[in-house]
C-alpha cells in the first residue's frame, strides 16, 4: 500500500509531440483511481512512466515519499497488468508467478507459499502446473493479476486489463479486481477507455484528455457535474446530449419558443445545454418537442432518438419501453419530452456554468 | 488444401515420385559403386546393385592413411567435424549478440549498424579472399583450426533470420520481464533463448551445413593433410596422373561424407518442424 504523487509529470516524445502535459496527480494509499479518456489521450503513457517503461521527460514522480523518476522499473514497488498479459509462454503458471521472486533470490519455500496463498486468492491454484496457452481468456487475466499479487507491491498497475475479454467475463473480473483490491487494501491505478468499468470500479476517476486531466473526482461527481463538455460526452451511457444554446435579442433560446430562463449570468454565458437521456420523460405537455427518427429497444428501457426543429445533433431520450408502447409513438412520428432533472449548462470554452436554469416555454406565436 | 481429385493425387504422387529419383540416384551410384572392387568399376559401366567389397574398400579408407594425402577418412572427417562445428556454433553465438543488440536495445546508428552487417551479404568469402588470405596469414592462422573458422564466422543471414525472430516476441513480454527484476543478460538467457530454440536449431542445421560444404576457403587456409577436410579429400581420391581413379573408395568417401551432415538434419529435425507448427509465442 503506497501513495503516488506526480508533479508536473510531462512526456514529450522526438518532434515534440506531447503525450502527457504537466500533470498533478495524487493516489492516496489504499485507493483505486480509474485513468479513463479516448485513445491517444496520454493514459497509458501516464502508466508506462509510473511503471518506468517511459522515460519522464519533466517533473517528479513520487512512489511513497521517494523520487522515482530515474528508478528501475524493478526497483519501484510497482506491479503491472498488461492489456494483453503478457505471461511467460514458456513457464508454467507457477513459475510465471515465481519469476520476480526467484531474480530476487527469496527462499525456495517463501516462494511456494506466496504463489501458492495468490493462486488460492484468484481461484487458479490447479492450474499452476499448465502452460499459458493451455489457459482460457479469463484464466490467462487470473495469471497476469497473480504474478502481480505475488510481489507484494507497493502499487499495482492495470493497462486496460479486461479489453481482450468477452462481455460476460468482464463484468465478473471487473468484480472480481474491485474484491481483490479492497481485500488486499491495495494502491491501484488502473487506465481503460470504457466508461463503465471506469465507474463501476473507481474510487476517484481521472478523465484524460490530450495530455491533461480534464477533472479529477468520484464517479459520481463527475456524472453529476462534470466539469466540461468533453466530462460530459464521456461520463455516462448513452452519453449526455449536447445542444447548441441560440442567441436572439430576448436572450438565450434552446428552439424559437423555447427559452433559457433563470440566473441572469447562466442565461448570459451558455452557449451549449446538456441533458442527460435518463432526464427526459414523455410527457403530451412537455416543452420539447420533435420527431422520432429511431428506437432502439434495449428491453427494459429503449433509446429513442429525435431530432428538434431547428437543431442538427440528435436528441436521444432514455423512455421506459412500457410507457413508450402506450404512447403510441413510432419512427418519423412526433413526440414531447419533459424535462426530468438538471440541466448542465456549459460556456463557449465548453466549461461548465454552475448557475440554476429551466427552460421556459414561451406562448405560441399563434396565441398572441 | 485438399481436393478431392484421384487423378490430381496420383499426378503430383508422380511428380514426387520422379523428384525422388533425380535426387536419390546420384547417391544410389555412390552407395553401390563403394561396395565393387576396383577392376568391377573399369569397364566403364556403372553397375546398380551391390558388390561384395564394400566392407574392404570403408575398411581401408578408415584404417589406411589416403594415397596423395597420408592421413585417413578418420581423421579427414574430424577435421570437417571441427571446422562445421565450429562455423555453425561461432556464427550462432556471433548473430545471437548482435540480433539480440538491434532488436532490443536503443543506440545510436542502430539501423545503420543493421545495415552495415546486412551489407555484408554480399562479401562472401569468395569475393574477399585475397585479404581474408593476407589477414589470416599475419596472423599465422594458415594451418590451424583457427584458421579455418574465424574468417567464416560472422555471419548476415544468421543475424537478419535471428532478428526477424527476436521482432516477432511481443514489446510486452520483454516490460514484463524488465518489471520482474530481469537484467539485460538475464532476459537473453530466461526468454530469448527459449522461445528462439526453433529457430536456433534450424539455423543450427543449415549453418552446419555451410561449414561442412566449404571447399574453397580450406583448400586455401589448411595446406597440410592433418587439417584437411573431407570434401576437399574427395578431389584428392578421383586425382591421379598414371593410374585409373579408385572409384570405389572415392565413392565410398563421398557416402561417409554425405552421412554426418544426414545426422545432423536427422536430430535437429523434431526442432524445427515443430517450430514451423508451434504457437508457442
Amino acid at each position: 500500500m503506497a501513495t503516488l504523487t506526480c508533479r508536473q509529470l510531462s512526456k514529450t516524445y522526438p518532434g515534440d509531440h506531447r503525450a502527457v502535459e504537466a500533470l498533478d496527480l495524487t493516489l492516496e494509499a489504499g485507493e483505486l483511481m480509474v485513468v479513463v479518456g479516448p485513445s491517444g489521450c496520454g493514459k497509458s503513457t501516464l502508466l508506462r512512466m509510473v511503471a518506468g517503461l517511459e522515460a519522464i521527460s519533466g517533473g517528479q514522480l513520487i512512489i511513497d515519499g521517494t523520487v522515482a523518476n530515474a528508478l528501475e522499473p524493478a526497483r519501484r514497488g510497482v506491479a503491472m497488468v498488461f492489456q494483453n498479459y503478457a505471461l511467460y509462454p514458456h513457464m508454467s503458471v507457477f513459475d510465471n508467478m515465481a519469476y520476480a521472486l526467484k531474480l530476487q533470490r527469496r527462499p525456495r519455500a517463501e516462494i511456494e507459499r506466496r504463489v501458492h496463498e495468490a493462486a488460492t486468492l484468484l481461484g487458479i491454484d490447479a492450474l499452476l502446473e499448465r502452460r499459458p496457452r493451455h489457459l482460457s481468456g479469463g484464466q490467462r487475466q487470473r495469471v497476469a493479476m497473480g504474478r502481480a499479487i505475488v510481489r507484494e507491491p507497493a502499487l499495482f498497475l492495470f493497462d486496460e486489463p479486461l479489453s481482450n475479454l468477452d462481455a460476460a467475463l468482464r463484468v465478473q473480473m471487473r468484480q472480481e479486481i474491485r474484491r481483490l483490491q479492497q481485500r488486499l487494501g491495495a494502491s491501484m491505478l488502473y487506465v481503460t477507455h470504457d466508461q463503465v468499468e471506469a465507474m463501476t470500479l473507481a474510487d476517484r476517476l481521472v478523465v484524460m484528455r490530450e495530455g491533461r486531466i480534464e477533472q479529477i473526482g468520484t464517479p459520481m461527481s463527475l456524472f453529476e457535474a462534470p466539469a466540461s463538455c468533453f466530462v460530459a460526452r464521456f461520463i455516462g451511457s448513452p452519453a449526455m446530449n449536447l445542444i447548441p444554446v441560440k442567441r436572439a435579442r430576448d436572450g438565450a433560446h434552446l428552439c424559437a419558443r423555447l427559452q433559457l430562463s433563470g440566473d441572469p449570468e447562466a442565461t448570459a454565458r451558455a452557449a451549449t445545454l446538456g441533458l442527460r437521456p435518463e432526464h427526459l420523460r414523455l410527457d403530451p405537455q412537455g416543452e420539447l418537442a420533435g420527431t422520432v427518427e429511431m428506437i432502439e429497444p434495449l428491453g427494459v428501457d429503449a433509446l429513442v432518438h429525435c431530432r428538434l426543429p431547428e437543431h442538427h445533433e440528435p436528441l436521444t431520450a432514455r423512455l421506459p419501453m412500457t410507457a413508450l408502447a402506450a404512447s403510441g409513438i413510432r419512427q418519423q412520428g412526433a413526440i414531447r419530452l419533459a424535462v426530468d432533472g438538471p440541466l448542465h449548462l456549459f460556456d463557449d470554452q465548453d466549461r461548465r456554468l454552475d448557475h440554476a436554469a429551466r427552460l421556459t416555454p414561451l406562448p405560441s406565436l399563434f396565441a398572441i | 488444401m485438399r481436393y478431392d481429385r484421384p487423378l490430381l493425387d496420383r499426378l503430383t504422387h508422380l511428380l514426387l515420385i520422379l523428384g525422388v529419383i533425380v535426387f536419390g540416384l546420384p547417391l544410389w551410384l555412390a552407395l553401390t559403386a563403394s561396395t565393387h572392387s576396383a577392376g568391377a568399376l573399369q569397364s566403364g559401366i556403372a553397375p546398380l546393385w551391390f558388390g561384395g567389397e564394400g566392407l574392404a574398400n570403408y575398411w581401408q579408407l578408415l584404417s589406411q592413411p589416403i594415397a596423395g594425402l597420408g592421413v585417413s577418412a578418420l581423421r579427414l572427417l574430424a577435421n570437417s567435424l571441427v571446422m562445421a562445428l565450429g562455423i555453425a556454433i561461432g556464427k550462432i553465438a556471433i548473430s545471437l549478440l548482435a540480433a539480440y543488440a538491434i532488436v532490443f536495445f536503443r543506440f545510436p546508428c542502430r539501423t545503420l549498424c543493421f545495415w552495415l552487417i546486412f551489407v555484408t551479404l554480399m562479401l562472401p568469402v569468395e569475393v574477399r579472399i585475397v585479404p581474408t588470405y593476407g589477414v589470416v596469414a599475419r596472423f599465422g592462422l594458415i594451418d590451424t583450426y583457427a584458421g579455418m573458422i574465424l574468417p567464416l564466422i560472422a555471419s548476415a543471414t544468421a543475424t537478419f533470420l535471428l532478428r526477424q525472430s527476436f521482432m516477432s516476441l511481443p514489446q510486452e513480454l520483454f516490460e514484463a520481464a524488465r518489471l520482474d527484476g530481469a537484467g539485460p543478460l538475464r532476459f537473453l538467457k530466461d526468454f530469448v533463448l527459449p522461445l528462439s530454440k526453433t529457430n536456433l536449431a534450424a539455423l543450427f542445421v543449415i549453418m552446419f551445413l555451410y561449414g561442412w560444404n566449404q571447399y574453397l576457403w580450406p583448400l586455401l587456409a589448411a595446406n597440410s593433410p592433418e587439417h584437411a577436410t573431407a570434401v576437399i579429400s574427395l578431389k584428392n581420391l578421383v586425382q591421379s596422373t598414371d593410374t585409373l581413379p579408385p572409384w570405389q573408395l572415392a565413392t565410398a568417401m563421398a557416402v561417409m561424407t554425405v552421412l554426418p551432415p544426414v545426422a545432423v538434419i536427422i536430430a535437429m529435425q523434431r526442432f524445427f518442424v515443430r517450430g514451423l507448427t508451434d504457437t508457442e509465442k
